[in-house]
């Protein structure tokens, strides 16, 4: 019985020493360029992904009408405007509540929109530096 | 921001896990560099060809790296390692041939010892058929247990006990050749 676990003590200690290989550091060298490669290409899909996103964003807010969205926009902080000369803190509420209400939700999704594509170029370009 | 901690040769494995988890490359490297060897070593064990053993060790490390976040630190890095490696490899052969096909598989004809030289264990593991080295490289090796390996290869949970019995004997013999074979000279020269 003694002699059997003196075996297995000694097989688990054959076994734990690894055997000697030759290119060791050419096996590292291959294992690192493929986690590169496996970023770079997560980074790219990524960035695509943003950019995709953001093209179909932009294509939407486009077709919403953006150019008649904006004037209206415009023409709603317009008369926020006329009434900061005035002083009149309530009518400065009304007047800027009025203008968000007016104010299409299209051109913020498609400040949002650049702004992610924006977040997401910047991540890839970190995870890439990484 | 770029993971770079310094000294990284001089860490513990799980600090350089920790730095692999918030993506680390150049310390996971240092991880590669330091086990490497081990892992090579187990999926060669386990009968793969070397090109193949490299390929699954790479597939290997690279899955380790993804799943950094998930190492617990119960057990060491290595031994982590070996068994996702371990777990690669049977899935690899799996594809090719089914576990049950090679336990009905001839042993190997044993190659005369060289009596020259100590036999040492990747020698004496040619002796074993391919299911016996691969239960016993798993069990000692990759330090799974019977029923893991049982579940991992699809095979009875007696089948493996008795391939991985019948391997230690081989092995046991084997590995005693050397000193017997020096008290038997006339043995040695036939």
């Amino acid at each position: 019985m003694s002699d059997r676990d003196a075996f297995d003590g000694e097989i688990e200690r054959l076994f734990a020493e690894p055997p000697a290989l030759h290119d060791a550091d050419g096996f590292v060298e291959r294992v690192e360029r493929r986690l590169r490669r496996t970023w770079r290409f997560r980074a790219g899909v990524l960035t695509l992904a943003g950019g995709i996103g953001g093209f179909f964003a932009v294509r939407e807010t486009l077709e919403a009408g953006i150019g008649s969205g904006l004037a209206q926009l415009s023409g709603s902080y317009a008369t926020v405007a006329r009434i900061r000369p005035s002083g009149d803190l309530d009518q400065l509420v009304d007047g800027l509540g009025t203008a968000l209400q007016h104010s299409p939700s299209m051109p913020i999704f498609w400040l949002v929109s650049v702004a992610i594509i924006a977040a997401a170029g910047l991540a890839s370009w970190r995870v890439d530096q990484a | 921001m770029t993971v770079k901690p310094p000294g990284l040769n001089r860490l513990h494995d799980t600090e350089l896990v920790a730095f692999a988890a918030a993506g680390g490359r150049e310390a996971f490297g240092e991880l590669v560099r330091r086990h490497s060897a081990s892992v090579r070593g187990l999926m060669r064990r386990m009968g793969a060809e070397p090109a193949l053993a490299d390929d699954v060790a790479q597939d290997a490390f690279i899955q380790a790296f993804e799943r950094c976040a998930d190492f617990r630190g119960e057990g060491t890095f290595a031994a982590w390692v070996r068994r996702i490696a371990a777990r690669l490899y049977i899935k690899r052969r799996q594809k090719d041939a089914r576990w049950t096909d090679l336990d009905a598989a001839e042993d190997p004809v044993a190659p005369v010892p060289d009596q020259a030289r100590a036999i040492d264990l990747d020698d004496a593991l040619k002796v074993l058929s391919e299911v016996e080295r691969v239960c016993v490289t798993l069990c000692h090796g990759a330090g799974m247990t019977h029923s893991e390996i049982a579940a991992a290869l699809n095979l009875p949970l007696g089948t493996v006990k008795s391939h991985v019995k019948r391997a230690l004997d081989k092995l046991r013999t084997r590995l005693e050749i050397g000193p017997q074979s020096e008290r038997r000279p006339a043995h040695v020269g036939s």
